[in-house]
């Protein structure tokens, strides 16, 4: 688990400042309660989730489905599917997807965003309102398929980062974020001489770390969660990502086209489907912890001052 | 033996409404002229000749019928039934789908290898998954570079299989059409109802892929049942007495999938099975007749006795729920299916299985026959020799339970993918399980011998047992079973509509047993389908089947 | 300048605009192994067959009803979440609450409509205590009539957490030292919420909400998909289950590319008006006038 227990001692950072009033013990009492009341309702089913995937198969068919608490609690499902042969290389692969995905992700989508939140930048408009028709419309499977096998990018890593490098919600968002940064400070940037270079790098990528950190995760989230992909660029199992080979071990029934009859039902060991929710949100739930530092209060006040 | 097959659970559907065109199921909409012309021939083709593998004697025996071959321990000694290397070296693509997860790489898999040396081939793999084969076929379709061998599932959305087929695959008529069939003597041991699954326009366009023959059944918790005197019944009033016995605190009766319920408990009116034939040897549909009406009217009133656990009919834990004993019984794909999943979610556990009864005492009660395959492997246009290089590569993968060359295909070689345990049957080690286990699962779903029972196809110490009882089963269903009568041919209108039909009809099924619409609406349902697409069905196959004089 | 947003641009017209001409499909009977080319046309024939179906049209009327009310009860809770994350003094606590809250959007569909019949199912834990004390048990998952407030209350407990992230970025932006001249200026804590963090997420928040109007016609596919069954196809058939049972399960590409072009039509129309709207309202919208 990402958080420490002695939550509610206040840290250092936390005194409250001197013009602020005392809150009214209703207002104080009343945000307790809806945060623990809403804290609970999130955490509870996923700790069911946690709890089950280290339960033994003896328990989980005696409870039907999902246990609280483990009486006897075995690693039993995470052994099962690591020792899988293809585990190991696969969360190597979506490790150095993600990085390298993100990575050029945010590149290209801080480029064009930057690009496209400058004022006054002849063809921005027609560019911009080309890029929310992306948000619109979609190309189709078999068109994407036939081109990325066109390019000969089938049964290569970079199938599952060039299709998606750039999404346009994120690059609106981020543009959205560029636009509120003060026009005076582009004013004096450029005053002093700065080319869009030196702009984008001193002032607009350090007073937006926050939106950066945010659309960051999404794309991180992306490239991690990348299953569709996978399964219709990469023939070569020895490539395939983490979502893929985890999906493997919990082969879901489907109600089978043309014959909804069959509506079907399938029980993987229930505490290995748990064990691999468990294993494909592990990593970018320790990545949460170390964005959160940008979304704390005042980032940009800092910055505008010094 | 079979457990990849046995595992293949979400095909449980498909042991019933799906193809009951079979292979040309797949087909859509479209009336192209290919497929148009397939009607009359898909009739007179001549299937290849059985020839029964005989050189493994089961334990238990099979039959053409469906029943399955039963052994009660591994065979001590193992024989060989592939006498040359098929392959001549040259590279060779597989398309097909795995159910467990995927094998080690070729690069990095010895067994991979291995199995390349002993087919003769470069043999490389494109291992679909679930879900996904469904947007990976077409797509690899779309892009052009077909795999030499293509495995061509019975549904999944696949579409326009039929002029596909025509258009980029080897129709093998003439290399298996009756005797011809004894060159491949793996083959030949397939029966003529896995065959006619892969029959399309008039031709036969690949290996069939073996599953279970037998359908749809009710399989119970017996220490449910145990206080309404087991789960069998004789009279729809003592099966709804039964039902009403076992419900009870946080117990119920039946699982919720409706549909499933329905199409189960047809069997004891007497249904016809999927498509079936008059008196006057009209084509029937089952979901129009008399005797489907009268069980889903039962249906209703088993919802409102309360019995069906109060869940939603998608619900995807109701075998846990089963073992657990909060319901008392669900519908599984076939008998084996059932024993085999009752047993993993507790040993200790063997599902009993509902023989169809006679709903009221003057209706042939009927068990619906599946189609023993899950579609067929077709294999690319090439020259005769490559096609039937190919056909020696299936002949290989179908060897039979207990020859060397299936030990070799499901295990791996002996000390280094697996050992024999105590009671001598071949366990896989960690290499095995990693190396052999999901090609086997990939190879095996492309084509593999017909389906037989083995003991340590069913978790815990008592699978000899399992495999008796579940053979026992297995004949007290095909005394009564009925065979869908358009297997084997084709309808253009049915690939055009009965997907949108199907769809339709089970939604009034749910609405219907749920309370939310009446069961006055059905029969207008069915009117109204006639003329939009249900007669032409019926009019096709009937002229399908005159042809050939079925 | 031209080097910031060439690889974008490239992008979008490699990776979207070239493959965006395989919805000619919409207007072909397509057949993947003859080809985008020669698959027969078909003129607008897959667009009447949509027309024409009284089911497309009740499932556009579902989708519309599902999508407002995931406009009045989804989309203003994460921004309600991040203010009142906003205005906690701890930062242990907000930040607890925020990888807490943040969790379930990581939970299939699958999961969540299991772990909601676990609680709120007829065989679910309240269901059974009912029962147990004489009481008749929950029918929720199976009502049709309450399936709306169902599905939004499913959405809002996945994606609640996850919504909020943006407007916590947002939220970092604030010029603290605002705040505390406003408070010196005698502005109470509501005034200063009203004044200062409202405009600070004002932008972000119009934006989003013009990006969702654009976005009517989804209100999710796996959600409905996975509950069709228990409360019936009337209740909870939308456009994009609609779309996947035409085009992918009865077998048609071009019915599926349709519907896809109608809805991105329908989704620009939305834009374009939300958009005017903004700016009538002196707003930024997405794009400027």
């Amino acid at each position: 688990m990402t958080f420490s227990l002695p939550l509610l001692k206040p840290g250092p950072e936390d005194a409250r400042p001197a013009w602020e009033e005392e809150p009214t013990r209703l207002g104080k009492s009343a945000k307790a309660v809806v945060l623990t009341v809403v804290c609970a309702v999130m955490i509870l089913p996923f700790l069911t989730v946690l709890s089950t995937s280290l339960a033994s198969r003896e328990q989980i068919t005696a409870a039907g489905g999902f246990v609280l608490f483990p009486t006897d609690p075995t690693f039993e499902a995470y052994t099962t599917i690591l020792s899988g042969g293809l585990v190991t290389r696969a969360v190597l692969v979506s490790i150095g997807i993600t990085v390298v995905g993100t990575t050029l992700s945010l590149l290209t989508t801080i480029g064009l965003a930057y690009a496209l939140s400058k004022r006054g930048v002849p063809g921005s408009k027609p560019i911009l309102l080309m890029v929310l028709f992306t948000l619109l419309f979609a190309p189709g499977m078999i068109p994407m398929y036939v081109l990325v096998k066109e390019l000969g990018l089938r049964d290569s890593y970079w199938s599952l980062i060039l299709p998606g490098l750039v999404n346009a919600f994120n690059l609106v968002v981020m543009r959205a974020f560029f636009m509120n940064i003060p026009e005076e400070l582009y004013q004096a940037a450029r005053i002093d001489g700065a080319g869009d270079w030196r702009i984008l790098t001193r002032i607009v990528i350090p007073l937006s770390k926050g939106v950066i950190a945010v659309v960051g995760l999404f794309y991180a989230v992306t490239y991690w969660n990348a299953f569709f992909n996978a399964m219709l660029y990469l023939d070569d199992s020895g490539k395939w990502p983490i979502q893929v080979v985890l999906r493997s071990y919990v082969v879901q029934g489907k109600a089978i086209t043309g014959d909804q009859l069959g509506v079907t039902h399938m029980a993987p060991a229930q505490s290995i489907s748990m064990a691999v929710v468990m294993l494909a949100l592990l990593p970018i739930l320790l990545l949460f912890p170390f964005l959160q530092k940008y979304f704390s209060k005042g980032v940009l006040t800092g910055a505008i001052k010094g | 033996m079979r457990s990849t097959g046995l595992s293949r659970r979400h095909f449980l559907g498909l042991s019933t409404a799906v193809a009951a065109g079979a292979g040309s199921s797949l087909l859509t909409a479209c009336g192209s002229s290919t497929a148009g012309k397939g009607e009359a021939a898909s009739a007179k083709v001549k299937l290849p000749s059985y020839v029964p593998f005989a050189k493994v004697t089961p334990d238990l025996p099979p039959n053409a019928k469906g029943l399955s071959a039963g052994f009660l321990s591994y065979p001590k000694e193992l024989v060989q039934s592939v006498a040359k290397v098929p392959g001549d070296g040259s590279k060779v693509s597989v398309l097909t789908e795995i159910w467990v997860q995927p094998p080690l790489p070729k690069g990095s898999n010895s067994f991979w290898k291995q199995v390349s040396s002993k087919l003769g081939v470069d043999l490389s793999a494109i291992l679909g998954t679930d879900p996904g084969y469904e947007e990976k076929f077409p797509a690899i379709v779309a892009g052009g570079d077909l795999p030499d061998l293509m495995w061509i599932p019975p549904n999944q959305g696949l579409q326009h299989i039929a002029q596909l087929l025509e258009a980029k695959m080897a129709d093998i008529t003439e290399y298996v059409a009756g005797d011809a069939v004894k060159d491949y003597p793996n083959l030949a041991n397939m029966t003529p109802a896995h065959w006619k699954t892969a029959v399309v326009n008039g031709k036969i366009w690949g290996a069939p892929s073996p599953y279970p023959a037998l359908g749809q059944v009710y399989g119970g918790n017996p220490d449910v049942w145990a206080k309404a005197d087991g789960f069998s019944a004789s009279s729809t009033d003592e099966f709804m007495d039964k039902c009403k016995e076992v419900t009870g605190k946080n117990v119920w009766a039946l699982e919720p999938i409706y549909g499933n319920a329905v199409s189960v408990l047809s069997q004891c009116y007497g249904a016809p099975n999927k498509w079936g034939r008059g008196k006057d040897g009209s084509v029937t549909f089952w979901m129009e007749s008399d005797a489907y009406l009268e069980a889903l009217n039962f249906v209703v009133k088993l919802k409102k006795a309360g019995v069906f656990y109060p869940g939603d009919p998608k619900m995807a834990d109701a075998y846990l729920k089963l073992a657990q004993g909060r319901i008392g019984a669900c519908v599984y794909a076939n008998p084996a299916g059932a024993r085999k999943d009752t047993r993993t979610n507790d040993p200790k556990l063997a599902a009993e299985i509902l023989i169809p009864f006679d709903a009221d005492g003057h209706r042939a009660n009927a068990h619906m026959h599946a189609f023993g395959t899950i579609g067929y492997t077709a294999i690319k246009k090439g020259s005769e020799k490559r096609v039937r290089m190919m056909l020696e590569i299936l002949n290989y993968l179908a060897a039979p339970f207990g020859t060397k060359e299936r030990e070799f295909l499901e295990f791996g070689v002996e000390g280094a993918d697996f050992t024999y345990d105590k009671d001598g049957f071949p366990q896989r080690t960690k290499k095995g399980k990693q190396e052999v286990e999901g090609l086997w699962s990939g190879l095996g779903t492309a084509t593999t011998a017909p389906f037989v029972l083995a003991p340590s196809a069913f978790p815990g110490t008592h699978g000899a047992q399992d495999v008796k009882d579940v053979y026992g089963v297995e004949q007290k269903l095909l005394r009564t079973a009925v065979a869908n009568a358009t297997v084997g041919h084709y309808s253009d209108a049915y690939t055009e509509h009965y997907g949108r039909l199907s769809t339709e009809a089970n939604d009034l099924v749910n609405d219907i047993v749920a309370g939310r619409k009446k069961i006055s609406e059905w029969k207008p349902f069915w009117k109204e389908w006639g003329p939009k697409g249900l007669d032409q069905m019926k009019q096709q196959y009937q002229k399908s089947l005159d042809a050939s004089g079925e | 300048m031209l080097a910031l947003m060439a690889p974008g641009l490239l992008f979008f017209v490699v990776f979207f605009y070239v493959p965006m001409l395989g919805n000619i499909v919409a207007f072909e009977d397509y057949q993947p192994f003859i080809g985008f080319k020669d698959s027969a046309l078909v003129g607008l024939a897959n667009f009447q067959e949509l027309f024409v179906d009284p089911a497309f049209w009740e499932s556009v009327r579902n989708t519309l009803s599902f999508a407002a009310l995931q406009l009045i009860f989804f989309f203003p809770a994460p921004l309600a979440l991040a203010l009142l994350l906003n205005s906690l003094v701890s930062s242990r606590v907000k930040k607890f609450v925020q990888s807490v809250v943040y969790l379930p959007h990581f939970i299939s569909w699958v999961l969540v409509v299991a772990l909601f019949q676990q609680v709120l199912g007829g065989a679910g834990l309240i269901s059974n205590f009912l029962r147990d004390h004489g009481l008749s048990a929950l029918d929720v998952m199976t009502d049709p009539s309450t399936f709306p407030l169902l599905i939004t209350s499913q959405v809002i407990w996945k994606d609640v957490g996850w919504g909020m992230i943006i407007y916590l970025a947002a939220l970092a932006n604030v010029d603290q030292s605002l705040y505390e001249s406003a408070a010196v200026d005698g502005a109470g804590r509501w005034r200063r919420m009203w004044h200062v963090t409202l405009p600070a997420v004002r932008g972000v928040t119009i934006m989003l909400l013009v990006l969702r109007l654009g976005d009517v016609l989804s209100v999710g596919f796996e959600q409905f998909l996975l509950q069709r069954d228990a409360v019936g196809a009337r209740a909870a058939e939308v456009l994009d289950t609609y779309v996947y049972y035409h085009g992918v399960v009865y077998g048609d590409w071009g019915v599926g590319a349709a519907a896809g072009l109608v809805k991105g039509i329908v989704g620009a129309l939305m834009i374009w008006g939300a958009n005017k709207i903004a700016h009538a309202f002196g707003e930024q919208g997405v794009y400027s006038k």
